[in-house]
């Protein structure tokens, strides 16, 4: 059918990243992995040398960590709002804008508590805020938070992503690619064969995904300024 | 019945084990003071072998060895225990900045007494000047152990935590080093220990919060009023080091505040110098009590003999240029 052969020149247009890593991604690539390894040193001369190098002192405790992962929070924020809303209200060309924010969402909100590990004096006691949690405390509420704000935005993209693994997975005998790219594919699709009553029920699913993440979005930004309300310290309240 | 019996049964073992315990305290307690009295009259003789007799509370006359007794001048408290805090008491401070001339002893006694570096200050004093036309004074300010403590209200772990003697204290054991408690403090009252020291590793003296030592890399320490010494009977280090007794302290059920020289009662001396608490507004509701710096006995210019850093420190002020200027200090 058109859809069909619409979609077999969607592979072929799209699906050639999969098959080749050209040299200037993997010259990025490495790039990246080279600022993360200049990072790990960093974090190595924090932990071997105490916070002192962090140059923060009693007046300024959080400094730019925390900057960082408000920064970051608030990407994820807006990520989540503007693709839930555009989905919730069935925004004509969504479905352009959706996924890239989709990912910015999910990435932010995996690198924003990165810098709160970091900013944490012991971290070799994190376990201790499960062990010894506080209800009072917006920390703890934070966590839960940001946790559920993380699964939440990590469903609602992977269940945009169905779809198109099913694709993947129906013409990778086309394309040249490994094994297990290919198996993967198949276990990410979950199934999805683009049935009538398969795609009204991804539909459905989808939708009640964007108003959850509205809504996560507004709890984990609120507890973050609940968090903020309660800092008295002269120069932070 | 039988469960009254099971029931009878547990608490006598309960007030018996108290019992041992108690004993158990007072008998180290009491060995501590007659060792330090006789270890101060007869000259510090470190010899091992060297046997000491002792009179036990029970009446007993014991021979112990001199170096197996009094590792500790009072009684350790563990992390768990200084949780519940002295039974029955209400401890208050209350500080004269009428008589406060800033000679730093209270700041110096309070490092010795808790091991800090120079510059890692529990008490500081600060120079304050209420608004531009009045003159400034020496503002002593220490942990105000609030009765609604901000701090202990975001500890994620409850590593802080207020004890029923109106003590904020840190089990620094328990502290993840967040330092959401520091921010959350409105008097600055708490400092982190951002690098490793030596003298953390130190561990002659087993950690306790009541003595907040030895400290510990990446954790949050203050002001602790003290409660190794409390529980001996002993002022605080810093309401024993002022020469001046500017730093009054006691305790609210008994309506009793010391500074060493004189005691008074507590609410005669707030309701007749009208004493006030830092920051009222803010609905903390501290424990330390000021009374205003009227008829002050001290110039504020003595102050700033005490050492050039002073001096150094408030060199921008312009109420100190000007002072600088007529030649004052």
């Amino acid at each position: 059918m058109n859809i069909e052969s619409r979609k077999k020149e969607l592979v072929k247009e799209f699906a050639l990243r999969s098959e080749t890593t050209s040299m200037s991604s993997k010259i990025y690539m490495g790039s990246l992995i080279a600022i993360i390894l200049v990072g790990l040193y960093a974090f190595y001369l924090q932990m071997s040398e105490g916070q002192v190098v962090t140059g923060m002192r009693d007046n300024v405790v959080w400094g730019i960590y925390e900057v960082n992962f408000i920064l970051l929070v608030c990407i994820s924020y807006s990520g989540a709002f503007i693709s839930g809303v555009l989905y919730f209200f069935h925004t004509p060309w969504k479905t352009a804008v959706t996924r890239i924010i989709e990912i910015i969402t999910v990435l932010s909100l995996l690198i924003g508590p990165i810098y709160i590990l970091l900013c944490m004096g012991r971290l070799d006691r994190l376990h201790y805020l499960f062990m010894y949690p506080r209800i009072q405390s917006p920390i703890t509420w934070d966590i839960m938070a940001i946790l559920t704000d993380i699964i939440a935005c990590f469903i609602y993209l992977y269940l945009t992503f169905i779809p198109d693994f099913a694709i993947l997975r129906d013409h990778s005998e086309e394309l040249n690619i490994s094994k297990w790219k290919r198996k993967l594919y198949k276990t990410l699709a979950i199934g999805y064969q683009d049935t009538k009553t398969q795609r009204n029920r991804l539909y459905k699913i989808t939708r009640a995904m964007s108003t959850i993440v509205i809504v996560l979005a507004i709890v984990a930004y609120s507890v973050l300024a609940w968090i903020f309300s309660l800092t008295l310290q002269p120069g932070l309240e | 019945m039988k469960n009254n019996r099971t029931e009878e049964g547990g608490t006598n073992r309960r007030k018996f084990l108290k019992l041992g315990l108690m004993t158990g305290f007072s008998a180290i307690a009491g060995t501590s003071i007659i060792t330090n009295l006789t270890s101060s009259e007869e000259g510090k003789t470190e010899s091992t072998g060297e046997v000491v007799r002792l009179l036990t509370p029970e009446g007993k006359i014991v021979e112990v060895n001199a170096s197996n007794i009094n590792k500790y001048p009072e009684a350790y408290i563990t992390p768990a225990e200084a949780r519940k805090g002295i039974p029955n008491r209400k401890f208050v401070m209350v500080i004269d900045l009428a008589k406060c001339k800033n000679a730093r002893k209270c700041v110096e006694g309070c490092q010795k007494g808790h091991n800090l570096d120079h510059g890692q200050e529990f008490m500081k004093i600060k120079l304050m000047q209420d608004n531009p036309s009045a003159e400034p004074y020496w503002f002593p300010k220490n942990c105000m152990h609030c009765d609604e403590p901000p701090c202990v209200t975001v500890c994620p772990t409850g590593a802080t935590f207020k004890r029923d003697d109106n003590i904020v204290l840190i089990d620094n054991e328990r502290c993840i080093g967040c330092k959401f408690c520091v921010t959350s403090c409105p008097y600055s009252a708490r400092i982190f220990n951002w690098e490793h020291k030596a003298k953390f590793d130190d561990k002659s003296q087993p950690y306790s919060p009541e003595t907040s030592v030895p400290g510990a890399t990446g954790t949050v320490t203050k002001c602790d009023f003290c409660p190794d010494l409390l529980r001996q009977g002993l002022l605080p280090h810093c309401a024993s080091a002022c020469p001046e007794g500017v730093i009054y302290f006691g305790d609210r059920n008994e309506d009793i505040v010391t500074n060493g020289a004189e005691t008074v009662r507590f609410s005669e001396l707030i309701n007749k110098r009208g004493g006030y608490r830092h920051l009222e507004h803010l609905g903390t509701k501290p424990n330390v009590y000021y009374l205003p710096p009227v008829d002050k006995l001290y110039e504020l210019e003595d102050g700033f003999d005490v050492s050039e850093e002073v001096k150094e420190r408030y060199k921008d002020v312009p109420y100190v240029q000007e002072l600088k200027k007529q030649g004052k200090i």
